[in-house]
């Protein structure tokens, strides 16, 4: 843990400085966690609840973090577990299977007024619902967010060998699914 | 991207896409969400348990509540005996009291007065148990004795009408 985080960490938890560092926390976080959610549950609504709960979460834990990863890997996994148990909460709701959920949210990207993708981008999306949510999660966060492995390892508590064979598999299956037609 | 991804030969991903994932927010939606987040916390925090309980209460909670059980089962036995001694003692004698002047009744009781109770109705006894009260008179009952009609055409004329106005 590098310095300055070191001694955010600290304000964060002593209950005097607590919400001035929380805004300082927030201010640096809160667009790479939105974009880590969206990408997710793809839903600006969804990712929004979900963002709030993520940084409630964390304002409430923020005095059992013992500093044994970096902070911002942290608050990712927190994201992460939120975003998964949302998404297994709403296929349980809707009765069906993650993978009909996934397509089930991909279709209504077509009427959200907060996606302007193009023809390609939405086929991308698709592809992507298409693969396993572990290879999802590793896609998403290298391809767009080109997080490294090394990070990735600490998120998502695999190891960089495994997350690599994840991303090789992922982008086979996508770009076999953008060329078939 | 690095050389070793370069070599998975992904050209549609890295030209063609151009890393946009097409999703957009609303307008200062990023202005405006730290206090929206401040806002739910300081919610919660109204909304969240007050009071504290001493330290270890929870991890000893149980064994004092055990303790409580035993306390009030021996405490029951006590007080249950005190409630049910002298009640006992009481319907000891008033057991014997009653038995003592229920043989002393027996003595005097008539065969009289036990017609004149249920003609009266003071006593209410079903079929079997007035046969079992004129036992002696039902066994002297000749049931080959023969009854003429008329005088059954008489009984029913007479005494049924009378028996009929009392329904």
């Amino acid at each position: 843990m590098e310095m300055d985080e070191r001694l955010l960490v600290a304000q964060l938890q002593d209950s005097r400085t607590l919400d001035a560092a929380f805004k300082i926390l927030m201010a640096e976080y809160k667009e790479r966690l939105y974009w880590h959610i969206r990408k997710i549950v793809l839903n600006h609504d969804d990712t929004d609840d979900i963002l709030q709960d993520t940084f409630i979460k964390v304002y409430r834990n923020i005095g059992n973090f013992k500093g044994e990863s970096k902070l911002y890997s942290w608050m990712y996994r927190i994201a992460t577990n939120e975003s998964i148990t949302f998404l297994t909460k709403r296929s349980r709701e809707m009765k069906i299977d993650s993978e009909a959920l996934h397509s089930h949210m991909v279709n209504n990207l077509t009427s959200d007024v907060y996606f302007d993708g193009d023809e390609i981008q939405l086929k991308l999306q698709k592809a992507i619902a298409l693969l396993p949510q572990k290879q999802q999660l590793v896609f998403n966060m290298r391809y767009f967010d080109e997080i490294k492995y090394e990070e990735m390892s600490e998120i998502l508590e695999t190891s960089v060998g495994a997350l690599k064979a994840s991303y090789h598999h992922a982008t086979k299956k996508i770009e076999d699914y953008l060329t078939k037609d | 991207m690095s050389n070793e991804e370069k070599k998975y030969n992904t050209p549609l991903l890295d030209q063609l896409i151009d890393k946009k994932s097409g999703f957009s927010i609303p307008e200062d939606y990023f202005e405006n969400v730290e206090s929206s987040i401040l806002l739910h916390i300081k919610k919660s925090e109204l909304a969240s348990n007050p009071f504290n309980t001493p330290q270890n209460y929870f991890e000893n909670v149980d064994s004092r509540v055990f303790a409580q059980i035993k306390d009030t089962k021996s405490n029951t036995i006590f007080t249950l005996n005190r409630f049910w001694i002298p009640i006992s003692i009481a319907a000891m004698l008033i057991l014997n009291i009653g038995i003592f002047t229920f043989q002393k009744q027996e003595q005097s009781f008539e065969m009289a007065d036990m017609e004149n109770w249920l003609e009266n109705g003071t006593v209410n006894l079903n079929t079997y148990e007035i046969a079992s009260v004129y036992e002696e008179e039902l066994e002297n009952i000749d049931l080959t004795d023969f009854i003429e009609t008329e005088e059954i055409e008489d009984y029913l004329y007479n005494d049924m009408n009378e028996i009929l106005y009392y329904e």
